[in-house]
């Protein structure tokens, strides 16, 4: 999972302090976040996309490997 | 209204410390007592509010280094996981522990007795909770 989180808070000009306030996380899980090393709730990725006045999906990329679906029998 | 439970909120981290350290304090003001106006209690009981104190002291010292961070909030949905984790860390742990004093005791290895089962079992579940909290929080992706 990739984030386009650093550089849509550094276009709003937002530290991460604001952003967590925003959210109501702690400073550090948006450091995680930011990593992409921290797998967020539906909740706090659309908080987040939100405040970064984004889409989800424009927030939280992705690789094709992991958003594969397995086929049913 | 609003505003005041976010302020109250965000306050949350420096009043737990705070509130730690008092807690720490008077504890130990009691179990100082207790030996000190010869009351007639338990060593035990003394030793209890030495544990306590020191627990809670701990317990400070680790908001107040959170608070230096820069940490304001005391949870989010991160830190619960964290906790979550640590407490079936820290549960499995101290199974392993308890069986291997069942085994020093069937097999007599060391004499053990009640009192010093439960204090190694007292510090054990608080120390590997706390260990289990520190080393999961540093890992990604929990």
């Amino acid at each position: 999972m990739r984030t386009k989180i650093k550089e849509l808070r550094a276009r709003h000009g937002l530290t991460q302090d604001d952003l967590a306030q925003m959210v109501g996380a702690r400073r550090e899980t948006i450091v995680f976040l930011e990593k992409g090393a921290y797998n967020p709730s539906l909740l706090l990725a659309t908080k987040v996309a939100k405040a970064l006045k984004a889409g989800v999906d424009e927030v939280f990329e992705f690789d094709k490997d992991e958003l594969k679906l397995e086929k049913i029998q | 209204m609003w505003l005041r439970y976010r302020c109250r909120k965000m306050d949350d981290l420096k009043r737990r410390a705070m509130w730690a350290f008092r807690i720490a304090l008077f504890a130990l003001g009691i179990g100082i007592a207790i030996p000190f106006f010869n009351i007639g209690v338990d060593p035990a009981v003394t030793v209890t509010f030495y544990s306590i104190a020191s627990a809670t002291f701990a317990i400070g010292v680790l908001m107040y280094w959170k608070i230096k961070k820069g940490e304001k909030l005391v949870r989010d949905e991160r830190v619960n996981r964290v906790a979550q984790k640590a407490s079936s860390w820290s549960w499995f742990l101290s199974y392993v522990l308890i069986t291997i004093l069942f085994w020093v005791q069937y097999l007599k290895l060391y004499p053990l007795t009640v009192d010093i089962v439960l204090g190694v079992m007292f510090y054990f579940m608080i120390f590997s909770y706390v260990i289990s909290q520190w080393y999961i929080n540093r890992q990604p992706n929990v």
